[in-house]
């Protein structure tokens, strides 16, 4: 896992698109009354916040706790993309801050928080939804839950290449169409 | 083509990793369709076993990056001292 505390706080501002975003990939605990007090300008009218949290139990198992490993650089990136993705969609001027854990969590701990500033509520929901979405299926974040028996697994996630299921496949890389048998 | 190259792998591929930084090396190529054979004949080795055919069975369903973005299977190795390998994600 990615205990390092190794933090990545990239403030940038992509004028031809009007969305400012603040990404954060580290293993430092997210404490919601901070984010929430985070940066938010008085240009926008409407913020929505959400955050993930670890939950007591996953497909009928009880958990203890997750361990989240990411690829940080690209994370950042991927992050990025999805941002600007974002304000596309609903086409108005965004403010986005996103962190997401690394490390080992407890249940209760927050994984991941992602407030979305705009001028009206419908940009913001909209945005919101967009970027949870697509971060689930597409930012470089893994999960390794410990379970109250002793046991531990890796989630099953979505593949960053194509394959022939799912109907965002096409624009992927491919995964193994040269594997050998 | 260098000889060799560093593989970063994450998420359940970190398992099957030599060192505790989660990487290993194996045989360089001139393409990503080409590394993926060879990390997949890297891990067939017998020494790995059931183990080995564990990986060689994510593998399949993962994604090679560098830092900035995903790779297709024609994106040239050259010049590369590493590369990740990522299995299927699940953030949030």
């Amino acid at each position: 896992m990615d205990g390092t505390g190794l933090r990545f706080f990239l403030p940038f501002v992509e004028a031809k698109f009007m969305v400012e975003t603040k990404i954060q990939v580290s293993a430092l605990p997210i404490v919601a009354g901070e984010f929430v007090a985070g940066d938010h300008s008085e240009d926008y009218g409407a913020r929505i916040i959400f955050f993930g949290v670890v939950r007591k139990e996953n497909l009928g198992r009880q958990v203890v706790s997750v361990s989240y490993d990411t690829f940080p650089p690209l994370a950042e990136t991927v992050l990025r993309e999805i941002c600007v993705e974002a304000q596309t969609e609903v086409g108005s001027a965004l403010q986005v801050r996103i962190e997401h854990r690394t490390g080992n969590l407890l249940v209760g701990e927050i994984s991941l928080a992602i407030s979305v500033s705009s001028k009206h509520r419908d940009e913001s929901y909209r945005a919101s939804r967009y970027i949870i979405e697509e971060l689930k299926q597409r930012a470089p974040v893994w999960k390794k839950e410990f379970y109250e028996d002793g046991e531990s697994e890796w989630l099953k996630g979505h593949a960053l290449c194509g394959h022939s299921s799912g109907p965002d496949q096409d624009s992927k890389p491919s995964c193994n169409s040269m594997i050998p048998s | 083509m260098s000889s060799s190259i560093r593989i970063k792998l994450f998420g359940s591929l970190r398992e099957f990793a030599d060192a505790s930084n989660g990487e290993i090396v194996v045989a360089g190529a001139d393409s990503i369709t080409k590394l993926r054979e060879n990390l997949t004949l890297y891990f067939a080795d017998p020494r790995f076993g059931a183990v080995g055919a564990r990986a060689i069975e994510i593998l399949k369903d993962s994604a090679f990056a560098d830092e900035r973005t995903i790779l297709t299977g024609e994106a040239t190795v050259d010049g590369r001292n590493w590369l990740a390998v990522l299995p299927p994600v699940c953030g949030g």
